[in-house]
């Protein structure tokens, strides 16, 4: 008898390097190469997180690190996109770029000149020759403020991305949509194949006094929604002195696991924003979302916001790191759950406040909703503060609908189920509001009713 | 249209009730009074649902069926309104949106089709000039960052809105200044009618100078101790509580 073959967490980094090892040199230039080897070093000397790691103890990273993932190779079967699955005709975008089961599809995107505004595949950006990509992207070399095996693994492996660079004083007054489509290919005969793993790095680089607004939308269609697979995404977000850059990350049902990154580095007097809703569908075992924001100038301005909603049994992880390194920063993070089914949530914010960061204004709250006996929330504040002078609060709570707004509700003659999604909407909304764009707010809502329908569903 | 026949219930552990009779006919309006912790909210939470009120014996027959076997939006599908002593506040749900749900749940129940968004907000701008409620409450989450006397006012409103067959008002009073005592007042008196029963639920008499009830409870110690005309009220206001109860242990019924 022989026993199915089980993968120690050493066999999968070595799958990853092995994998790295067998790529084609491609069309990468020297230098991206070059990085690409720094990487996947740097990944196999870091291994795989373990729990014993503070940063990583709550996640539950089995899904990720049993056995390895197929690195998804250049060229997926895009397919041309016809019929019932072609791209909602009616939403026009006027900066749009499309990527179809991870490869750019210059077709489906769309771009208005606008001097002072760039906006690529990260592809093309690299292909081209920019400086400022490889400048950006040499600037970190992979290294965030943790160690952080994934970014290695990122940047060892990401095929493509988004590059949208803003120049001095522009202030893009648009919105940069980017959507990541996944597809089933339903052209191809129906065999059975190993989970793949697909890295997506972004790039948003805003100069002095400009200003952008990129709204990410994660969408899955059809069958393979039910496809597990590994989504890695990084995006790393530059914000000159005195700009302003609006980061949203819309997710909805799809099927794999996703582990991400948002870095933000700041200037003197930049803000930053980045909200998200995550929703993903039933068979996604792992979401976990890490953003770190360091304040490099004096006067910066960071808000985070995010809904994560779940009902399987699987796990969302939303970690937060920010660094205030300079005086009278403001920062602001509203992170709410809804965990039904045997859903777990875990959040765990960091603020640190750096000794010469005086006159901070820190801001955090986590608060979850438990909709089922079986579901579970943790969330950790943790603040390191090494300045006198300075305002720091946090919240967090865990707790049920409250059953006098219940009761309430049902004496006027709302039912029961309409009563509590009433109020678990009412719940997520308010986190909503901190979503400055009104497009995005409204497709974040809409992602969620989904997700709240579809308990009805069930 | 309300027959409570010798009704005893717990909240907890603890009998709050303890043999309570009351009947309320078609077009009257009943006024319970009674001092703090004589069960008066109990009584009114029981009527509307509230599954914290356990009944261990007795029964409540409204409009000739058994109301104990209704939920809270079955019940006020069925024409019970209860309106809260202390309204709650519900952040991120519109008091418009909440609304239309329930009055279109209660529309529903009683085969009616559905408001449509304009013909509900023609019919809410109405009613809510009745108790001078500002149209700006509409587009608020409910009850979220009103005063005492808006929130109050916001029940009479949904009450007017939502017109009910019976409307229990649990300490409607509590809170209020004098005028927006006779707003609300005024809102409740139109909407006295032949076949619409309210109980009034007070611990001052106050409110019944601008409320006339047809009849007076004095309820203590979870039971009705005496009922009598609108001049009980008054009386009760000179004498207190005490008395009447005492009259009561002495064997002299109201």
């Amino acid at each position: 008898m022989k026993a199915a073959r089980t993968f120690s967490k050493n066999d999968v980094v070595a799958s990853y390097v092995k994998q790295f090892e067998s790529l084609a040199p491609g069309s990468d230039p020297v230098w991206l190469r070059e990085m690409r080897r720094e990487a996947i070093y740097r990944f196999a000397e870091l291994g795989l997180p373990s729990a014993r790691q503070e940063d990583w103890r709550q996640t539950r990273l089995s899904s990720l690190t049993k056995e390895p993932f197929v690195v998804a190779s250049d060229g997926v079967c895009p397919g041309e996109v016809t019929g019932k699955r072609a791209l909602d005709p009616g939403t026009h975008r006027e900066i749009e770029i499309v990527f179809v089961n991870g490869k750019y599809s210059p077709a489906r995107s769309s771009f208005a000149n606008r001097n002072g505004l760039s906006v690529r595949s990260m592809s093309d950006a690299i292909r081209s020759g920019d400086e400022r990509v490889r400048g950006y992207l040499e600037r970190t070399r992979g290294r965030a403020l943790s160690p952080q095996p994934f970014l290695a693994l990122n940047s060892a492996f990401f095929q493509d991305g988004t590059c949208v660079f803003v120049e001095e004083g522009v202030k893009a007054g648009c919105v940069v949509y980017v959507t990541y489509l996944t597809l089933d290919d339903d052209s191809q005969p129906q065999t059975p194949a190993p989970a793949s793993a697909r890295f997506i790095r972004n790039l948003i680089a805003a100069g002095p006094d400009s200003a952008v607004s990129v709204i990410e939308r994660f969408e899955t269609r059809g069958e393979a929604r039910r496809l597990p697979g590994f989504l890695s995404t990084v995006s790393e977000i530059f914000v000159g002195d005195r700009a302003r850059v609006d980061h949203y990350e819309l997710q909805g049902n799809g099927g794999s696991d996703h582990v991400g990154l948002i870095r933000a580095e700041l200037g003197v007097k930049s803000q930053v924003s980045s909200h998200s809703v995550s929703v993903p569908g039933p068979f996604v075992r792992l979401v976990r979302k890490d953003i770190e924001v360091v304040m490099k100038g004096e006067e910066g301005e960071c808000r985070l916001s995010g809904i994560y909603a779940g009902r399987g049994d699987g796990q969302q992880v939303f970690r937060t790191l920010i660094d205030h390194a300079k005086p009278s920063g403001k920062s602001v993070q509203l992170y709410r759950g809804i965990l039904d089914g045997a859903a777990h949530g875990v959040f765990s914010g960091k603020v640190i406040v750096e000794p010469d960061a005086q006159n901070t204004d820190a801001k955090q709250v986590n608060q979850n909703l438990l909709l089922s006996d079986e579901a579970t929330a943790h969330t950790t504040p943790r603040l390191e503060i090494r300045a006198d002078d300075v305002k720091c609060s946090h919240g967090a709570t865990v707790g049920q609908l409250d059953e006098e707004a219940v009761f309430y509700l049902r004496s006027r003659g709302v039912g029961e189920e309409l009563a509590k999604k009433m109020l678990t909407e009412a719940f997520a909304a308010q986190v909503l509001d901190e979503f400055g764009n009104e497009t995005a707010r409204r497709e974040a809502l809409q992602l969620f009713e989904d997700w709240l329908r579809g308990k009805e569903a069930a | 249209m309300l027959t409570i026949r010798n009704i005893h219930a717990c909240v907890g552990e603890k009998e709050i009730l303890r043999g309570l009779n009351l009947e309320v006919a078609p077009g009257e309006v009943h006024a319970i009074m009674g001092p703090n912790g004589s069960g008066k909210s109990t009584l009114a939470h029981l009527l509307a649902g509230r599954e914290s009120v356990h009944v261990t014996s007795g029964e409540i027959l409204y409009q000739g069926k058994d109301l104990l076997s209704l939920n809270p939006e079955e019940r006020a599908r069925a024409g019970l309104f209860l309106g809260f002593q202390y309204p709650i506040e519900i952040p991120g749900v519109g008091n418009a949106y909440f609304l239309k749900a329930a009055l279109n749940s209660i529309r529903k129940a009683k085969g009616l089709p559905e408001l449509d968004a304009f013909d509900f907000l023609e019919l809410v701008k109405r009613k809510m000039k009745l108790v001078e409620l500002d149209p700006k409450f509409l587009e608020r989450p409910v009850n979220q960052g009103f005063s005492g006397g808006e929130k109050k006012r916001n029940e009479i409103f949904q009450m007017a809105v939502l017109e009910p067959t019976l409307a229990i008002l649990d300490e409607t009073d509590s809170g209020l200044d004098i005028d927006a005592l006779k707003v609300v007042a005024g809102g409740v008196n139109s909407m006295r009618a032949r076949d619409r029963s309210i109980i009034v639920i007070t611990h001052y008499q106050r409110l019944l100078d601008y409320i006339v009830p047809d009849h007076v409870h004095v309820l203590s110690g979870g039971r009705i101790v005496r009922s009598g005309g609108k001049e009980l009220a008054r009386s009760l206001e000179e004498s207190g509580y005490e008395a009447a109860h005492r009259k009561v242990s002495e064997g002299v019924l109201g």
